[in-house]
């Protein structure tokens, strides 16, 4: 822990290149060592919300096991599944529309300055706007059905997923199109064997912000829009000061976040094998 | 030299990039079978003229040929060894090696990858990604790869330079025995270095610039197999090397004065 530690330490770190793939410092911890550790922090937040929870108004901060228990009703009544359900099928819906046309036109932008000088300024524009500021709009457009909500989640995924493909097409090792050239590949093979390999992480990154930003949408619309989903299940709970209820669907999302971050980081693991193993 | 068959001709070649003039007129010819070593200073212009002889850069006047057809774009008949290795990080060693006959569409029938991994002492790492390798073992994937098309003309753009000088000298052995069991390819290595210059080549030429020209041409009189230990110890050897410095000297001049 000391800087002379420290110090010596970052001499025998792997190039920067790589570093985006590791997730701990050089001196590793175990698998399950690290999964005692998380599963610990959880179990600290748990067990001090319950007994702080328990303490306190349960309108103001319910706990734990009472949220465990609404849960178990929300299951039985039909209320959660049906949310559940309802949210998916927008957050489904609407990522995979925005990922496809942001991975789409992200390679061709990444490689056609033409298209990517027309992108430029509306992207930036529409990247910089809180997407929320739009949501209005949406609803004024497409009513407040499940396509108004399925166009909002598709708007918060496409531009972290076009923008980071873009940028990831754009630092191709201009070396390695040369070699690419010099062996005569044509532009066709130099997207297999050169530019969607170097774009991967890069599109990894896009969609690790898109799925947060993904759910954020999701819920963000629901609150907005028609009386369905899991935002409308955390807004009328709320309005009806059942707080343990409210929770049940917040934790839903939290839990959905975690699963869809750790499946990302799995496919990373099995596609990027070639500087993970060293 | 003469009654050889002249397989590169480059001919009056000049190459503007940015406005700037980096060749002037530059003429050489490479007979076939035979090794020729461009040395200059750097910014001099010789990693310009192997890009263009490569079909890489284009050409503002003058030719390129290969056995009399105009070389104006990459063609499978010239492959390349670079400077920095320009490996695939995401493809295994194999992988690497095969890769010019995948993207030129041929197969390997006669286990030609398998051979040159053997030859050059990568059989054991075939598996392995690039940056697993050692900067020697990254140059002989490089060296592989290149010589796996088959090539009729290969050129080595400071393929040593990017690697300590223990390993130089082995990788410079490697390649020079390799020359001398060659039957039909002619080859350009560009260097700085002088000694590997007259280890490797038949016939030297001085570029200096810019803009880059021939400013001298010697052929090499020692006689094959070389080792570094029987050419420093040929009694042509002091003087040459005194030829080609001076000359280096002369060309790193211009160099200064132009910038």
């Amino acid at each position: 822990m000391t800087t002379a530690v420290s110090g010596s330490v970052d001499h025998t770190a792997q190039p920067a290149q790589a570093s985006r793939q590791r997730r701990s410092g050089p001196r590793t911890l175990s698998p399950s060592v690290k999964w005692m550790l998380r599963l610990s922090s959880v179990a600290a937040i748990l067990l001090a919300w319950e007994i702080y929870g328990r303490s306190i108004n349960p309108i103001l901060l319910s706990y734990p096991t009472a949220v465990a228990n609404a849960a178990a009703d929300m299951m039985a009544d039909g209320t959660l599944p049906q949310a559940l359900s309802e949210s998916l099928v927008v957050l489904g819906m609407g990522s995979l529309i925005g990922v496809s046309v942001g991975l789409t036109v992200g390679l061709f932008a990444g490689r056609s300055q033409i298209v990517a000088a027309l992108l430029e300024l509306p992207m930036n524009a529409l990247y910089a706007t809180p997407s929320v500021a739009l949501i209005p709009v949406i609803v004024l457009w497409f009513g407040f059905g499940p396509t108004a909500k399925t166009v909002v989640v598709m708007l918060f995924v496409l531009f972290p997923v076009l923008i980071n493909t873009m940028r990831g097409v754009q630092e191709v090792d201009a070396a390695l199109i040369e070699v690419a050239r010099s062996f005569c590949s044509r532009e066709r093979r130099m997207w297999r064997d050169l530019i969607f390999p170097s774009a991967v992480p890069y599109i990894v990154t896009g969609l690790r912000l898109a799925i947060g930003r993904a759910l954020i949408g999701v819920i963000v619309a629901e609150f907005f829009t028609a009386f369905a989903g899991l935002g409308n299940l955390i807004v009328t709970n709320a309005n009806q000061f059942r707080t343990d209820r409210m929770f049940v669907p917040i934790v839903v999302i939290a839990l959905f976040g975690v699963l869809l971050t750790a499946l990302l980081e799995w496919v990373e693991r099995r596609i990027v094998r070639w500087h993970g193993d060293g | 030299m003469s009654e050889a068959h002249q397989k590169l001709v480059v001919d009056g070649v000049s190459v503007r990039l940015g406005g700037n003039e980096i060749l002037r007129e530059v003429s050489l010819a490479v007979a076939e079978r035979e090794f020729i070593c461009i040395i200059g200073t750097s910014g001099g212009g010789k990693t310009t003229l192997v890009r263009a002889i490569g079909g890489l850069l284009p050409i503002e006047t003058g030719t390129v040929l290969l056995d009399d057809t105009p070389v104006v774009d990459p063609i499978p008949r010239i492959s390349m060894v670079f400077q920095h290795f320009g490996l695939f990080p995401w493809k295994t060693v194999r992988a690497n090696v095969e890769y010019g006959l995948t993207v030129q569409g041929r197969t390997d029938p006669d286990g030609r990858v398998d051979r040159l991994l053997e030859i050059m002492h990568l059989a054991h790492v075939d598996k392995k990604y690039p940056h697993q390798l050692s900067g020697g073992m990254k140059q002989r994937v490089g060296i592989a790869r290149a010589l796996a098309v088959e090539p009729e003309l290969l050129l080595l753009d400071e393929p040593f330079s990017a690697v300590d000088a223990i390993t130089r000298e082995l990788l410079q052995n490697e390649v020079l025995q390799l020359w001398e069991r060659n039957e039909r390819m002619s080859g350009v290595l560009i260097t700085h270095d002088i000694d590997e210059a007259i280890l490797m080549a038949d016939r030297i030429l001085v570029i200096s610039g810019p803009p880059g020209e021939v400013s001298l041409e010697v052929p090499i009189p020692i006689e094959r197999p070389r080792s570094a230990h029987s050419v420093r110890s040929h009694p042509a050897y002091p003087e040459l090397r005194e030829r080609l410095w001076s000359a280096l000297q002369a060309g790193g001049k211009t160099a200064l004065e132009a910038a």
